[in-house]
């Protein structure tokens, strides 16, 4: 893995980057008046694309299975914390739906790539992995590397069956809006009829999911399940986990739950050997918080991390080495008062890049499309957890 | 590679500098001679460019293209519009002395009379424009039969222009730019410094109180912190002083500004509010003490009912007084 800067001259890389905005729908360029896009390339050697996307494939595999043995016990569902109004809908959901995934992988000091989370429910950056990377490389003419996977293709594949697809999103933000609004433009392409909007528009009439005036036949939910009891009308959006096709469908919730790969460790899945290997080799450690652990965490804190169940964007990641004695005390007191609000985690040290603006930590997502690799999505914080105001830079594999 | 990325490399990747671009797409340079007819000026990407600030200058990152995309995403066919009796009156002797290159100016007012007032000081004074519009009109193609008249004057006061079902018919935003913008253009035409100052275009009907229903079309919206600059920037740029356009000298603005006036005063800027309908503000701006909005924290959960939906937000924004976003996507 290296890092490579645009060959373009400052006014040409503008001009690209206007072209993202306004013609590709990359609204979200700046966050306080600093850039979001890095005019750099992550560039991954061939060996180590096809190391990385079998990674994800196996530890989804494994996650599918540990997914299946988590929502068919109601006690273990509980406990990761799907919120209580779904897990009667969770646990007795028809066979999962078209889902789309993103793996993601950080570089660490030990030199290996680790897996921080697996983002099950609701991943972003759709339309910066299947158009952004390429037409940034196209435009750069860059030699030698080129970007890998076709997400708009394994989308508008996954949900070919079904002519009319309702999207989705939380309608306050335009970032989710221009994720939605890419979708829906693949899905057009591809000879779907699409509808936008919130899913508090979603109604059922005639036995048929409409949103606004229009039956729709699939739905595509860029909406996090765990905030589905919080609609106006959520029996909808239950109907829809046993009745319609959704990319994601609602059991997403469950591994979409940090607290989920804390269970392998807390309940008697009866998972498989491989399963089990896999999630020992390519998952961090994760344990529910308890009282009587406190003294332990406490006098550990260097290697562990607190993490929200359903935390978004690095929302409330507390790393315990970043903060102190005090500080990690207060976080774990935060934690114990609302066990089932967090998970803790081992802590691993990400390493930085140098990228043009200085150093950054990336993290490398890869997206499977029903457990088939279909592109990446990288984004670079210069901090060692991603928040909202990480930039996205293009990913590329080298051809030679 | 598929076929699918060649059709898009082709439409896009072309190398920088071999013709993809608008030629007319970018504002006029100084001595340029402009249309006269608004019809001229109906590309998105050269609306985006009119109603932006200077290429060169420090306020380009906060220039939002989210309503500019959708232009030509909707396939919108904006009308000209009649200028608001304010608009189209003399204006008292001095007006505009106030817009100094340490004055950052924030229209608010509703819908396109926002844009016909933010234009009109663009063209009879120095500054550059700022647009705040972060959403789309409707995010669907219009169903035959629901467009109504657009040519109408801009509507005074929240919530609706148009559609009753659209919460916020930002379609009337996009008409008043057009119908500004050979002014606009002139403007541009007679040169306009970089460091002119800063004019922050709003709609305030973006978060109105109503709570839609199911089969509305929510497109209410935050002016986050990717929009607004903190006390640091402003500082940094030069800005001491902030003036609010609002409709009347009661005006409550929405939370997200309320929350960013209240900091900067509370930073030590000097703040005043300028009326429509009190022209002796637009020559002396009224100096206001600004009250703080309610406080929501956009970064950390799912907005409010007043921007989205789902329970309204107890704790505060990492980042001050203004929202920060981060969206539901992970």
């Amino acid at each position: 893995m290296r890092t490579e800067p645009w060959p373009l001259e400052p006014p040409q890389v503008r001009r690209l980057l206007e072209r993202l905005s306004l013609q590709l729908g990359k609204w979200d360029m700046h966050q306080a008046g600093d850039p979001t896009v890095l005019p750099d390339f992550l560039v991954l050697g061939a060996e180590e694309h096809r190391a990385l996307v079998r990674r994800a494939q196996t530890a989804r595999a494994a996650q599918c299975e540990m997914e299946e043995a988590v929502r068919t016990q109601p006690a273990c569902l509980e406990a990761v914390g799907v919120p209580a109004e779904l897990c009667e809908v969770v646990a007795t959901a028809p066979a999962p739906g078209p889902r789309l995934t993103r793996c993601d992988f950080h570089w660490s000091t030990d030199e290996c790539w680790r897996i921080s989370e697996f983002n099950q429910d609701v991943p972003g950056g759709l339309a910066e992995t299947a158009e952004l990377d390429a037409t940034v490389a196209a435009a750069t003419g860059v030699r030698g590397m080129q970007p890998a996977g076709d997400l708009a293709a394994a989308i508008t594949a996954a949900l070919a069956p079904w002519p009319r697809i309702g999207l989705v999103h939380a309608t306050a933000w335009s970032v989710d809006l221009q994720q939605v609004a890419a979708v829906a433009r693949w899905l057009e392409a591809a000879g779907h009829a699409t509808v936008i909007g919130s899913p508090a528009n979603l109604q059922w009439r005639d036995g048929r999911p409409h949103l606004f005036d229009r039956p729709v036949d699939a739905l595509f939910r860029h909406y996090p399940a765990e905030w589905i009891p919080g609609l106006p009308d959520p029996q909808a959006w239950l109907r829809v986990a046993q009745e319609v096709p959704c990319m994601n469908p609602l059991t997403a919730v469950v591994a979409e739950s940090k607290r989920f790969h804390a269970a392998p460790a807390e309940h008697a899945l009866g998972l498989s050997e491989a399963t089990q290997a896999t999630l020992a080799r390519d998952f961090t450690r994760s344990c529910y918080p308890r009282a009587e652990g406190r003294d332990a965490w406490l006098a550990a804190r260097e290697e562990w991390v607190l993490k929200r169940t359903y935390g978004r964007m690095g929302e409330g990641i507390r790393i315990g080495a970043a903060l102190s004695a005090q500080a990690w005390d207060e976080a774990l007191d935060t934690a114990l008062q609302d066990p089932q609000g967090f998970v803790l985690q081992e802590f691993f040290e990400p390493a930085p890049l140098w990228f043009s603006h200085g150093m950054g930590y990336p993290v490398v997502g890869v997206f499977l499309v029903d457990g088939e690799f279909a592109g990446y999505h990288t984004r670079v914080s210069r901090h060692p957890v991603i928040q909202h105001d990480a930039s996205y830079v293009p990913t590329m594999v080298t051809t030679a | 590679m598929s076929r699918r990325w060649l059709q898009l490399l082709e439409r896009l990747g072309s190398p920088l500098g071999t013709g993809t671009e608008d030629p007319d797409a970018a504002p006029p340079v100084e001595g340029q001679t402009v249309s006269e007819d608004w019809r001229d000026y109906m590309h998105h990407e050269r609306l985006y460019r009119l109603y932006g600030p200077h290429p060169e200058g420090a306020w380009r990152p906060y220039h939002c293209p989210t309503l500019f995309a959708g232009i030509d995403r909707l396939k919108l066919q904006p009308h000209e519009q009649r200028l608001h009796e304010r608009i189209a009156a003399e204006r008292p002797p001095g007006t505009w002395d106030w817009l100094r290159p340490d004055t950052l100016t924030v229209v608010d007012l509703p819908g396109g009379l926002s844009v016909q007032m933010a234009a009109t000081l663009f063209a009879e004074g120095t500054c550059q424009l700022i647009a705040t519009f972060d959403h789309w009109p409707r995010a669907n193609s219009e169903p035959a039969g629901m467009i109504r008249r657009l040519d109408a004057e801009p509507t005074a006061a929240p919530p609706h222009a148009g559609d009753p079902r659209i919460m916020v018919d930002s379609r009337e935003v996009v008409n008043a730019m057009v119908t500004m913008a050979p002014r606009v253009a002139a403007r541009w035409a007679r040169g306009v410094p970089a460091d002119a100052p800063p004019v922050w275009v709003c709609d305030a009907r973006r978060l109105t109180s109503a709570t839609p229903g199911p089969g509305d079309y929510d497109n209410r919206y935050f002016i986050d912190d990717s929009i607004l600059p903190g006390p640091e920037s402003l500082r940094s740029a030069g800005i001491a002083r902030v003036v609010h356009v609002a409709a009347d000298a009661d005006a409550t603005p929405e939370d997200d500004l309320a929350n960013w006036l209240h900091e900067l005063y509370t930073a030590g800027f000097d703040t005043a509010r300028m009326t429509l309908g009190d022209p002796e503000t637009w020559v002396i701006p009224m100096p206001i003490i600004p009250a703080p909005g309610a406080p929501i924290a956009g970064r950390v959960s799912n907005r409010s009912d007043r921007g989205g939906f789902g329970q309204t937000i107890s704790e505060r924004g990492s980042s001050g007084g203004v929202y920060s976003g981060a969206g539901a996507g992970g």
